[in-house]
C-alpha cells in the first residue's frame, strides 16, 4: 500500500528527529557517567548536570512520544533523587541509567537507513563543528573585504574598483549560503508541542489549546536545541502549575480551555522566544522562581514536581550568554522570554557620526532621515520624543554640520546625530559581558579601518529603557507577518500621491544598485507611491524606455559601469526620469551626475525629495 | 605529606605594586591602541579596542583592585578568558612570567565587579 507524498515526508521529519534525539541523548549520557566516574566530592558539584541531562531526555523523549524513554529517564531521576537523599547505592542509578541508554537505543534502527538516505537524495552530512567552522571564516572574509574596501577608498585607486565589487558579491552570496545550511525552522522542532502539551493535559484533568507563532525564525542548530530543551521545561511548567481546572477557571470567568501561546522572533541581535499561559499566575515571588527545588506542585510526576525546570532554563539561556525574562499577575498569567544573542549575525547598517565618534544603527531600525532644519515641517517628528545622541552618548568634538535626525517609528523615538558616513554590511557580535547592561548596546562590530564600533539598540536609548517584552513581541510578530518592515505614509503624503502609474502602463522604476545596498532603502518609498521597483545588481538592461524612472546609485561606481550607464541614457534619449542617489552627494559625484546629464541629485536618504521626485515623475508619465 | 607545586603567574605593575596574574588565564600581552570610549559603562571599563581581529573591552586592572596606577606609565593590555569571552586588563607594565605561591582570583574580581550594576558611571 502506498502512503501519501505528506505522510511520508511526515515519517521523513519523524526519522530525522528521532535519530537527532537518539545522538543528543547518548551524549547526555556520557556526560552523565563520566560524572559519576568521579570521586563522591567532585560527583557532588556534577549534581546540577545529571539533573539537567536527565531532565532533557525525558521533556525531549516526552514531545517526540517516546513514553518508554519518558518513562526510563522519569526512573532515573527517581533513582538519582534516592542517591542524594541517602536512601538507594549509586550501583540502583548505574542500572537506572543503563536501562535508559538501551532504551534509547533500541530507537536506533540501521535498516532504516538506506530509505532516509535515497529520500533525502544528494544531502550530505557534514560534522556540525566543521559547519561551524566554515560559518566562522565567512565571517571573517566579511570583515576582511570591509578592511579592504576601507584600504582602497583611502588609496583612490581606481583599477580595484571592479574586482572589489565582485569580491563583495561572491562574499555576500558565500554568506547568506552557509548562513543558510546552518540555520533551522523552529517549527520544524515544536511540530509536536501542542499534541504533546494537550496529552500531557489530559493526563492532569485539565484542557489546554497551545497556539504557536513565529515558527519560521531561523535560528542555529546549537540555539535550536537550546530554545526546544527551554520551550519543552516551560510549557511544561504552564500545564502543571499554571493552568487551573476546568472549574475553576469557569468560576473565574476564563474559558475552559487553558491557552498556552508560544511566540519567537528576532531582533538584529537577539532570537526572542516567549512562553505565556493565561493560568493562576506565580505563588512565589518572581525572583524565587528560578532557584533549584522551588516547585509548587504537591508531589512529583513525569511532568513536574522536582523543581528544576526554571532553573535548568536559566543555567542553559545563561550559558548561551542570554537572559530569562519573567512576568506574572495572580490569576492572570505568567510569561517566560527567553533573550538569547546571536553567535554572530551579518546585520545591514547605517554608520553615523555622534562628535567623533562613530555608531553603526541597523537599517531596520530605521524609518527616515530628516535634516533637523526640517524638523518643524515634519508632522511624524510632533509626535515622538526626540533623543540628542550627543547628549545621551556623552560625544565631543567631532565636524560642525547641520545635524539630522533619524526617525525610529517601531522604538517609538527619533534620534539626532551629526551625519551620516555611509552604510556597510557588519558582522555583529554578541556585546562584551561587562557592557551587557548597557541597553542602548544591542552589539559590536569591528570596521573596515579595524576600530570597533557600537552597534546601536534604538529603543533602548529612551530613558527608563525599553519597551515591555510583550509590547515587542506584538511588533516583532507584525512584522513577521508582513516580511520586510514597510514605511507607513502619513495621511498628507497618501493624498499628495497620484494615481497608480499601472494606470498609464508604465508603473515600473528600475533601480540601478552594483553595491547591492540601497534596495532595503528605497523600495518602502517606491512601493509606496504605487510604482514597482526592479534592481538590478549585475546587469544593466538593454533598454531604459521601458521604465517610468531610473534610480542610479553613484556612490563609488567603477568607470566602466558609469560608461555603460551614459550609454544606456543616451540611446533612450532622456524618456524615463533618471534620479541619481548617493550616500555622500560630494563635489566629485556632482560632477559625474552632471556628465551623466541626470538633473536630480540627492541624498540616498532623503526619502522626501525622492517621493516628490517619484510623485512628479508619475504625473508627467500620465500627461505624456 | 604533600607539597603544593607553585604555580606560573604572569606579573604585571600598577603603580608601585605587582600582581601575579594566573598565567592559565592569560591568553595574549598588547599594546592597548585605539580605544573607542563606551557611554554609561561601569567606571573600571576603559573602552572597547580591537586586537588580531577581535573586539575585546578594556578594563583597568587598577580600577578592579581600587590601587593607583603610574599615570606616567605606557599601559600595555592582557587578554584574559572569562566566561568564554576575552577582557583585556589594563596594567602599567608587564613584567614577566614567573612562580607564585598565590595568584589573583580574576574570575571572582570580574565576576563581582560586572555582575553588578552599582559600578555604572
Amino acid at each position: 500500500m502506498c502512503s501519501s507524498p505528506a505522510a511520508q515526508c511526515k515519517a521523513v521529519t519523524m526519522d530525522v528527529l528521532i535519530r537527532e534525539f537518539v545522538d543528543e541523548a547518548c551524549s547526555l549520557l556520557d556526560e552523565v557517567e563520566a560524572a559519576l566516574s568521579l570521586r563522591a566530592p567532585l560527583r557532588q558539584e556534577m549534581t546540577p548536570i545529571i539533573h539537567r541531562a536527565l531532565h532533557t531526555i525525558k521533556g525531549n523523549a516526552g514531545l517526540l512520544s517516546l513514553a518508554d524513554v519518558a518513562t526510563a529517564a522519569h526512573e532515573a531521576e527517581t533513582a538519582f533523587d534516592a542517591i542524594q537523599a541517602n536512601s538507594a547505592a549509586l550501583e540502583t542509578f548505574d542500572v537506572a541509567v543503563l536501562r535508559l541508554r538501551s532504551t534509547i537505543l533500541s530507537l536506533a534502527n540501521p535498516e532504516a537507513e538506506p530509505s532516509t538516505r535515497s529520500s533525502v537524495g544528494a544531502s550530505v552530512r557534514v560534522g556540525s563543528e566543521r559547519l561551524d567552522q566554515i560559518h566562522r571564516d565567512a565571517f571573517e572574509l566579511i570583515l576582511w573585504r570591509n578592511r579592504f574596501a576601507e584600504t582602497l577608498k583611502q588609496h583612490s585607486d581606481q583599477q580595484w574598483r571592479e574586482p572589489l565589487q565582485q569580491l563583495t558579491r561572491v562574499v555576500n552570496d558565500l554568506q547568506s549560503n552557509v548562513s543558510a545550511a546552518m540555520l533551522r525552522k523552529l517549527d520544524h522542532t515544536w511540530s509536536t508541542l501542542p499534541r504533546m502539551m494537550r496529552e500531557a493535559a489530559a493526563l492532569h484533568g485539565i484542557r489546554v489549546e497551545m497556539e504557536c507563532i513565529g515558527g519560521d525564525t531561523e535560528v542555529d542548530r546549537a540555539t535550536a536545541d537550546i530554545i526546544v530543551d527551554c520551550v519543552v521545561h516551560l510549557a511544561r511548567n504552564c500545564v502543571a502549575h499554571g493552568i487551573e481546572a476546568a472549574d475553576e477557571r469557569l468560576s473565574k470567568g476564563k474559558p475552559v480551555d487553558g491557552q498556552i501561546k508560544l511566540c519567537a522572533w528576532q531582533t538584529d541581535t537577539h532570537t526572542l522566544v516567549s512562553v505565556g499561559d493565561d493560568g493562576r499566575g506565580l505563588a512565589q515571588p518572581v525572583q524565587q522562581a528560578f532557584e533549584p527545588g522551588c516547585s509548587t506542585a504537591v508531589g512529583v510526576s513525569e511532568l513536574a514536581g522536582r523543581g528544576e525546570g526554571l532553573s535548568i532554563v536559566k543555567r542553559l539561556i545563561e550559558r548561551a550568554g542570554g537572559t530569562v525574562g519573567i512576568e506574572s499577575a495572580r490569576g492572570a498569567g505568567t510569561l517566560v522570554t527567553l533573550r538569547i544573542p546571536h553567535s554572530a549575525n551579518v546585520v545591514e547598517c547605517l554608520l553615523i557620526a555622534v562628535g567623533d565618534q562613530r555608531f553603526a544603527v541597523p537599517y531596520r531600525q530605521l524609518t527616515e532621515i530628516v535634516p533637523s532644519s526640517n524638523s518643524d515641517t515634519n508632522p511624524r517628528l510632533k509626535h515622538l520624543p526626540i533623543v540628542d545622541l550627543r547628549e545621551r552618548l556623552a560625544a565631543k568634538g567631532g565636524r560642525q554640520c547641520v545635524p539630522k535626525i533619524a526617525i525610529c517609528d517601531a522604538a517609538g523615538v527619533a534620534v539626532k546625530f551629526d551625519d551620516v558616513l555611509h552604510s556597510d554590511k557588519l558582522v555583529v557580535l554578541p556585546t562584551p559581558k561587562p557592557l551587557a547592561g548597557i541597553s542602548h548596546i544591542g552589539g559590536v562590530a569591528m570596521l573596515g579601518d579595524g576600530m570597533p564600533v557600537i552597534v546601536l539598540h534604538v529603543p533602548g536609548l529612551v530613558k527608563g529603557h525599553d519597551l515591555p517584552l510583550s509590547c515587542e513581541a506584538a511588533n516583532a510578530v507584525q512584522d513577521n507577518a508582513s516580511g520586510l518592515r514597510r514605511w507607513p505614509l502619513l495621511a498628507s503624503e497618501k493624498k499628495a500621491l497620484p494615481l497608480s502609474g499601472a494606470e498609464h502602463g508604465r508603473n515600473v522604476v528600475l533601480l540601478c544598485d552594483p553595491h547591492d545596498q540601497l534596495d532595503v532603502l528605497l523600495r518602502p518609498v517606491v512601493e509606496a507611491t504605487g510604482l514597482q521597483l526592479e534592481t538590478c545588481v549585475q546587469k544593466i538592461p538593454p533598454d531604459f524606455t521601458a521604465y517610468l524612472a531610473v534610480i542610479l546609485d553613484l556612490q563609488d561606481q567603477s568607470d566602466g559601469w558609469l560608461e555603460l550607464v551614459k550609454a544606456r541614457l543616451g540611446a533612450c534619449q532622456g524618456a524615463p526620469t533618471v534620479i541619481a542617489v548617493a550616500g555622500q552627494p560630494d563635489a566629485a559625484i556632482r560632477r559625474v551626475a552632471r556628465w551623466l546629464g541626470v538633473s536630480s541629485l540627492i541624498n540616498a536618504f532623503d526619502r522626501r525629495r525622492l517621493l516628490n521626485l517619484l510623485t512628479q515623475s508619475s504625473v508627467d508619465g500620465m500627461a505624456a | 605529606m604533600v607539597a603544593l607545586d607553585p604555580l606560573k603567574s604572569m606579573n604585571v605593575r600598577i603603580g608601585a605594586e605587582t600582581f601575579a596574574l594566573p598565567l592559565s588565564m592569560v591568553v595574549d600581552v598588547h599594546d592597548v591602541g585605539k580605544i573607542v570610549p563606551v557611554a554609561g559603562a561601569p567606571i573600571s571599563v576603559r573602552g572597547l579596542s580591537s586586537h588580531r581581529g577581535r573586539v575585546t573591552c578594556l578594563v583597568s586592572l587598577a580600577d578592579l583592585l581600587r590601587v593607583r596606577s603610574n599615570p606616567d606609565a605606557l599601559p600595555m593590555a592582557v587578554s584574559v578568558r572569562w566566561k568564554n569571552d576575552l577582557i583585556a586588563l589594563e596594567v602599567d607594565a608587564v613584567e614577566g612570567i614567573a612562580e607564585a605561591s598565590h595568584t589573583l582570583d580574576i574570575n571572582s574580581i570580574l565576576n563581582s565587579t560586572f555582575s553588578q550594576s552599582g559600578d555604572h558611571s
